[in-house]
């Protein structure tokens, strides 16, 4: 029988039972996100924005309803509770009160004149995320009258004028059709720009399935110290490789295992706060999981030798911890910037970083670069070579036993 | 016994961490015996051991087990031959008992067949009941938690054991049961390096025995040459006077 074989088969078995271990790394990220968007959500329909609409002119009342109605339309689609009252006269004070929108004196008067501007006066309460979203919507309904009024100028201009015009038209007489391209220079369909934005938030997503290959491979390698039975399989296993095989192989399924959770659970969490379009292709999907496996396999070398060198599982975690911040660092830059226009010397010090390259893999490959996707690919398995080569001669059965504490 | 050396080390020489551990340990272990290495704390008894078994490089002196050294090619194929349970060993609390001796006999064993046989020896050897196996053991008292260890070391049939400190910290009846084990599995041809404080447990097991004394070893040989080397009314005055001996010296 393979002993790494065996090795991978304790190891399975260990750690299905280690249900905090368990819960930490996959339960908890594939729940705990979308619970968090779900809590936020339930959290803002406990919060009610209070609107109060004022005017100084009967004929403006009318006007008025019509406006908290839309108001209370816009907010109730958006799930945001609203209390939206209306009332003659402007009140002394606006305490208690989320958004003032007061249809001012003269408003009439200017709203039914052919070239006056009909102001109306709209006050927000600072600090308070329902007040910017109900100010949003105000500005919505104000924008909606006003282009409607423009339109009744224009048809009252064109009566007066004795000419036919299209008012639509002189309202917007330069409009915009876009279209999309790839770095090739081919068309790309409208849902190619949601698949890149998608991507982004992947490449960001890749910084969680780091994170449990350093957690699991800290307590693969230290731990068979801590727990003292280091010794016993060294002398069992009788040569180091099949050990740090075995150790590494279980580390990186059980981090494919949470790296799936985690990418499922951030997914879901900005789909469900509706941060940005999440739109997933299948060879997307296929990218990304080869990807992660691939970025798995790296982080567990690179923390294999740092881990053969701690003292204890709490000392290995905080030692990879620095090599996480890296990770989060190069993946929330990937989040926000564009890699591809950064100056050349400074994509070369990005390119010197391990991490960069999974992320690059995905970047190019959306953009339709699948050469430059292949090289990224490449470079990201010749670090996964070089730390494999590293952990290997790190892992010394004499470093591991008289590590001191 | 028939007297073929099993393991050998020749004047090994450790040095850990700047400090001359072992500056000259020699013994040799015999198949069928039982071989007491008793040592002083601090002595270097169970730094012998890891060098002995490849855990630790030596920086001078040679080691011979089953014919080959511990960083040949050929140590995968040895390391299936040797039994070994270091002092304060530990068994994998999430598995149960029955799962520990799988998992070693897995790692011994040619095939999966061989491996449950092995493990079903083990289980026997280790005297646990089969309820018992089937718990995780870590809920296992810390005397059943060192039966299972033994069982493991020795449910393979190794051509050597190296046991450190087998029976501390155990009660008399747990001791007892080790020792036995230990005298009948050498009798079947098995050689056993023991380590040791306690020297009457050891005039009770020993063929023989090697003291060692600030990394050098100061006398071999069987119980009886020990007494009358060193005027001795027993093995225990024995090593005190080896240990005085140098110390004084």
């Amino acid at each position: 029988m393979s002993k790494a074989r065996v090795i991978l088969w304790k190891e399975v078995l260990d750690l299905s039972r280690d249900r905090r271990t368990l819960a930490s790394t996959v339960l908890l990220p594939l729940l705990g996100l979308p619970l968090l968007a779900a809590l936020t959500g339930v959290l803002t329909g406990f919060s009610v924005v209070k609107i109060g609409i004022f005017y100084e002119e009967d004929q403006v009342g009318d006007l008025a309803e019509w406006f908290a109605g839309q108001l209370r339309d816009l907010l109730g689609r958006s799930g945001i509770p609203a209390n939206v009252s209306v009332a003659k006269g402007v009140p002394e004070s606006l305490a208690g009160y989320d958004v003032v929108v007061v249809f001012p004196e003269g408003f009439a008067e200017n709203y039914t004149s052919i070239d006056r501007v009909a102001w109306v006066r709209i006050s927000v309460l600072v600090g308070s995320p329902a007040a910017d979203a109900a100010k949003r919507a105000a500005e919505s309904v104000v924008s909606y009258i006003s282009t409607w009024l423009a339109g009744e100028r224009i048809k009252t201009l064109a009566g007066m004028a004795g000419v036919k015009v299209d008012s639509a038209a002189v309202l917007n007489p330069v409009r915009v059709y876009l279209g999309y391209h790839r770095v090739t220079g081919a068309p790309a369909p409208p849902e190619a720009a949601e698949v890149a934005e998608t991507a982004r938030l992947l490449e960001f997503a890749l910084f969680f399935a780091a994170n449990p290959a350093i957690i699991y491979v800290s307590d693969a390698i230290v731990g068979e110290r801590e727990r003292k039975t280091i010794e016993s399989l060294l002398v069992a296993a009788g040569s180091r490789r099949p050990l740090l095989t075995g150790k590494i192989v279980a580390s990186v399924l059980l981090g494919l295992i949470a790296a799936a959770a985690d990418t499922v659970g951030v997914l879901v969490y900005f789909k469900m706060l509706q941060v940005v379009g999440v739109k997933l292709s299948p060879s997307l999907i296929a990218v990304h999981a080869g990807v992660t496996a691939l970025l798995v396999v790296m982080t567990a070398s690179l923390v294999a030798p740092i881990a053969a060198r701690s003292g204890s599982v709490r000392a290995a975690q905080a030692s990879s911890f620095l090599l996480l911040m890296v990770a989060l660092a190069v993946y929330f830059a990937a989040f926000t910037v564009d890699f591809l226009k950064l100056e050349r010397w400074v994509r070369l010090i990005l390119y010197a970083v391990p991490f960069t390259h999974p992320a690059m893999v995905i970047h190019n490959y959306v953009l339709g670069n699948y050469y430059a996707a292949g090289l990224h690919a490449l470079a990201a398995a010749a670090f996964t070579a070089a730390s494999i080569m590293i952990a290997a001669r790190t892992f010394d059965s004499e470093k591991l036993i008289l590590i001191r504490r | 016994m028939d007297n073929t050396i099993v393991a050998a080390m020749e004047g090994v020489v450790k040095r850990i961490g700047g400090k001359l551990v072992l500056r000259g340990v020699s013994l040799e272990v015999r198949s069928g015996e039982v071989h007491v290495l008793a040592g002083p704390n601090g002595a270097g008894k169970t730094t012998t051991i890891r060098v002995l078994l490849g855990l630790l490089r030596p920086d001078g002196g040679k080691v011979t087990v089953l014919g080959a050294s511990p960083w040949e090619n050929s140590w995968s194929r040895v390391s299936r031959m040797i039994g070994y349970l270091p002092e304060d060993a530990e068994v994998y609390e999430r598995l149960t008992g029955w799962e520990n001796l799988l998992f070693y006999a897995k790692l011994y064993a040619g095939s999966p067949a061989q491996a449950v046989e092995m493990a079903r020896r083990g289980a026997e050897l280790s005297g646990l009941p089969g309820e018992v196996l089937e718990r995780r053991a870590g809920e296992y008292s810390k005397g059943m938690k060192r039966r299972l260890l033994l069982a493991r070391a020795l449910m393979h049939r190794p051509k050597l054991a190296v046991l450190d400190e087998p029976t501390a910290g155990l009660d008399v009846f747990s001791a007892v049961r080790i020792r036995e084990a230990i005298k009948s599995m050498a009798s079947k041809g098995t050689a056993f390096l023991v380590t040791t404080h306690n020297l009457l447990e050891a005039s009770l097991i020993a063929d023989r025995v090697t003291f060692i004394v600030g990394g050098r070893t100061v006398f071999t040989g069987a119980p009886r040459e020990a007494v009358e080397k060193y005027g001795a009314a027993n093995l225990e005055e024995a090593f005190i006077k080896a240990v005085r001996g140098v110390v004084e010296g």
